[in-house]
């Protein structure tokens, strides 16, 4: 039996190597890492536009997307840069102050503007990029993203299917109003000629409810923004 | 089946180094058949039933396992006459947790697109009850070459049975290898549908149940056991 002595000191000691271990580890990687995460964010903001040549990603992503930083008021703000905002610590600001990112898509006569979205699925986080067409109000593609969703149900959000939905559905209704677009309970619901409503995943109503939240709640934001734009 | 008798002769395939006397050779095969961790054992059945759904996770997880499974078994091989016994359960979770964390990191620098799958998963190595489950058993108590041995074995027969599961679920779950197409369209036009509850988690026990059905039918040594 080792005496209580040994045993603190061996714990304090134990501890603190494992320690040093892995703060080397994570620090010699971090650069690699913050490489890939940029690289995933430039993904799936033209993902949501066009499809994406991994190849040629960086080029393609310097060639097409503007970055512009705004507030809730529509009012572009010069200094922030777009893409370094983290936009869930952004959300816990107060609504004025908030720093809002938005990336402009430019090809030929074609322009698109690229939305970032954050909100909660079942198990953590959920993400988004949706691109709206020039008219600000037509959605023009989305590209979803999640932690922790079920793979086989609240997951399938990051599918094709379910994302090809939101392809040509409406932000605003007839007069002007905020309206946004709900996810439906269930699958096989149909949509057709419903520009306000997607399908949704049978078995997956938290994560489906969720991005309807996302959206809602989200988009709001600018708003201001789009009926300044349209003006 | 088929499989079964490739686990076999991989077994026996063995480098017959000198290193590698009978008795540490039984460490590597033990847990392929006779002592399986999943099949025999009945340990890590719920990270079993988490990855399986595709070939991919389940061969990454089987090399994070492999990994975290053979340099814990190491290290507290190593260090075994150290730790005071009162918390050496401690000490073997903290040696646990860092390689996880250090395989977590490692996915998260060079595979990105894998480590967002598999992040959660990843954590649950830790409570993996085979890891520890190896450390108690055998490298409290064995010198550091058998330790190291003894978690390949574990880590490779717990990895056999992961992607044995995997197989069969993604196969018939979504008609696909390694996220290629196996099944041919041909095959959807003439009204083949993919199998839902592949999908799900209760499909993995019942491969896990006909495994272990299959697997005692050829093996005698395991029908006294439990």
């Amino acid at each position: 039996m080792h005496s209580n002595r040994y045993t603190f000191i061996y714990a304090v000691v134990f501890t603190t190597i494992l320690a040093v271990v892995l703060a080397v580890t994570a620090t010699s990687l971090a650069p690699r890492q913050a490489a890939n995460e940029a690289r995933a964010k430039k993904q799936a903001i033209l993902g949501s536009v066009m499809e994406v040549n991994n190849e040629t990603l960086e080029t393609d992503y310097e060639k097409y997307i503007q970055e512009l930083v705004i507030k809730n008021d529509g009012n572009e703000v010069a200094e922030a840069a777009a893409f370094d905002i983290d936009i869930t610590k952004e959300s816990k600001k107060a609504e004025d102050e908030r720093l809002l990112p938005i990336y402009v898509f430019e090809n030929g006569g074609e322009k698109k503007y690229i939305v970032p979205m954050q909100g909660s699925g079942l198990w953590g986080p959920i993400s988004a990029y949706l691109a709206i067409e020039d008219d600000l109000n037509t959605i023009s593609g989305v590209v979803f993203d999640h932690v922790s969703e079920t793979p086989g149900l609240g997951a399938e959000i990051t599918t094709d299917v379910f994302q090809g939905q939101y392809a040509g559905k409406k932000l605003f209704d007839g007069t002007g109003g905020f309206t946004s677009i709900k996810v439906l309970k269930g699958t096989g619901n149909d949509v057709t000629g419903k520009p306000h409503e997607v399908d949704g995943l049978a078995g997956a109503t938290i994560t489906a409810n969720g991005v309807t939240d996302m959206f809602s709640d989200e988009l709001r934001y600018y708003t201001a923004f789009f009926k300044k734009l349209a003006s | 089946m088929s499989t079964e008798t490739a686990v076999k002769a991989a077994a026996s395939a063995e480098p017959k180094e000198p290193l590698f006397s009978k008795k540490n050779r039984k460490l590597i095969t033990d847990p392929f058949n006779d002592n399986n961790p999943i099949t025999v054992q009945v340990l890590g059945v719920c990270s079993a039933l988490a990855v399986t759904t595709q070939m991919k996770p389940a061969f990454v997880m089987t090399l994070s396992v492999i990994f975290v499974i053979s340099f814990s078994n190491l290290i507290i091989s190593l260090i075994r006459n150290t730790i005071p016994s009162r918390i050496r359960m401690i000490v073997q979770i903290t040696v646990i947790a860092l390689l996880v964390t250090m395989v977590d990191q490692v996915l998260k620098a060079f595979v990105y697109d894998v480590s967002r799958e598999l992040s959660v998963y990843i954590g649950l190595i830790i409570t993996n009850c085979i890891v520890m489950g190896r450390l108690e058993a055998f490298a409290m108590g064995n010198k550091p070459m058998p330790s190291l041995l003894d978690g390949i074995g574990n880590g490779i027969g717990y990895g056999a049975i992961l992607l044995v599961v995997a197989f069969f679920r993604e196969l018939f779950g979504a008609g696909t290898l390694f996220g290629v197409q196996i099944i041919p369209q041909f095959m959807y036009d003439l009204g083949y549908e993919n199998n839902g509850i592949m999908l799900t988690s209760a499909a993995a026990m019942f491969i896990i149940g006909v495994l272990i059905w299959v697997q005692r039918s050829f093996n005698e040594k395991l029908v006294d056991v439990s």
